[in-house]
């Protein structure tokens, strides 16, 4: 079936700076829509029928010998299994190293003045707590349409997006899997151009 | 065997213990002590878990530890962070020379066979293969805490080098012999190990012993190097200060 937005089964706008969740069936396909452009994605996985089972960014990251995730990148789970492939990318480059903003980092990488600023941690705390979930299932997570390369002697800066307006990302359900997104609120860095902007998520049937 | 300090007074060590290669360990190290770390041959490898001792909930973050410093790398000063923008670990000496790895995570049974073939307890008893995710489940376990407790680890004595960017490899330097990392408790941290071969270690199952030398440090002071190694650090070690208020 060609994925058009009529053949979707899902179909959702979802707010700059909010959180969402969604369980991805085994064999659907999840897109990703950035659209205005250099918006972080901040999105965890978890094995929809044990949380226990999550998303890891260690393995993911060794398994395919880089940091970043693109098209073929296996999204590998703490029990080693694939919990997702990415199919297709109009980007690149989406960080594994960077984590979520949260409250607390915020003071040490601002100011003490910026604790009361929304974050993602707050997004997943709030969502994960609606979900009945542990908060500490919570781990480093894909950061999707944010850009932050490794230079050789260990630098690491969130650098401007390359993300354009449009771009799109897709991924593979290989297990029934709940998505969990912090459409990113931070306004101190250019993680999301100092703008947080919406994004759109659409899941097709296999 | 336990090595002697030549540069540590006996007097103010509290515990000096050899990890022997493949076991698992924990401590609560209390907050003012200091862990000195050492590599006997150059070869070990360890990797480590740690955590708020007086609430569990609060964890190592890796990712927040490397961003906050804009580094992926560690050395002498680099500390440590929890989840919770506070210190957990500050690194108060490396005679590694950075020999440390944020990235690679932990073994699990299936990579242990795959490199370094099959070694179970029914043919080699206690010299068996045993993987970091084995080591860590057990001794999370006796503190309560279990796979969701399983965070992304730090793993001592080998490095992980990023080339291009992007792509990852093991380095095949080691330290040299003796060399150790000093670690300073900023609240009571439990800090759980795995001496384990590194998860991109391939060839021979050899892991080798580390000694722990657990002993009473000097008080922080205002001056410290590790509290104002950069901007970041002295604003966390204020959140630090606010959390014992």
């Amino acid at each position: 079936m060609s994925k058009t937005i009529e053949s979707a089964i899902h179909n959702e706008k979802v707010a700059a700076g909010v959180p969402w969740s969604y369980v991805v069936k085994k064999g659907q396909t999840l897109r990703i829509v950035d659209l205005e452009g250099c918006q972080a994605v901040d999105t965890l996985f978890y094995n929809a029928n044990d949380h226990e089972e999550r998303y890891s960014a260690n393995d993911t990251v060794r398994e395919q010998g880089s940091i970043f995730v693109t098209t073929g990148t296996k999204l590998i789970s703490t029990d080693d299994n694939v919990m997702m492939e990415i199919t297709a990318d109009t980007c690149g480059n989406h960080d594994t190293i960077g984590g979520h903003c949260s409250a607390e980092s915020n003071t040490v990488r601002y100011a003490h003045d910026r604790k009361y600023m929304h974050s993602c941690r707050d997004n997943y705390l709030y969502e994960i707590g609606e979900l009945e979930m542990d908060p500490r299932d919570l781990t480093n997570n894909i950061n999707f349409f944010m850009n932050v390369p490794i230079e050789e002697d260990g630098y690491l800066i969130i650098v401007d997006g390359i993300s354009k307006k449009g771009s799109y990302v897709e991924m593979k359900a290989e297990m029934d899997t709940l998505v969990l997104v912090s459409n990113c609120p931070q306004l101190n860095n250019p993680c999301n151009a100092f703008n947080p902007t919406p994004v759109q998520m659409i899941i097709w049937d296999n | 065997m336990i090595t002697k300090h030549k540069n540590l007074s006996s007097e103010l060590i509290l515990l000096d213990e050899v990890i022997p290669g493949g076991a698992k360990w924990s401590k609560i190290i209390k907050r003012g002590d200091k862990l000195r770390i050492t590599t006997k041959d150059g070869l070990g490898s360890l990797s480590a878990m740690f955590y708020n001792a007086d609430n569990t909930a609060e964890r190592f973050n890796s990712a927040d530890t490397v961003k906050l410093q804009h580094n992926a790398y560690f050395c002498k000063g680099r500390v440590f962070y929890s989840e919770l923008g506070r210190v957990l670990l500050s690194i108060t000496e490396d005679t590694t020379d950075g020999f440390f790895d944020a990235i690679a995570g932990i073994s699990n049974p299936r990579l242990v066979k795959k490199s370094f073939g099959e070694g179970n307890f029914e043919s080699i008893r206690n010299r068996y293969y045993k993987s970091d995710r084995e080591n860590f489940l057990i001794e999370l376990g006796k503190y309560g805490m279990g796979k969701r407790d399983m965070i992304p680890a730090m793993n001592f004595f080998r490095r992980v080098d990023v080339k291009e960017g992007s792509k990852i490899e093991l380095s095949s330097s080691h330290p040299k012999e003796q060399s150790y990392i000093e670690l300073r408790a900023e609240m009571n941290v439990l800090l759980v190990l795995s001496n384990t071969p590194h998860v991109m270690e391939e060839g021979e199952y050899n892991p080798s012993d580390v000694q722990v030398t657990l002993y009473k440090a000097e008080s922080v002071t205002q001056d410290d190097y590790c509290m104002n190694f950069s901007e970041q650090s002295q604003r966390a070690f204020i959140n630090n200060a606010r959390y014992f208020a």
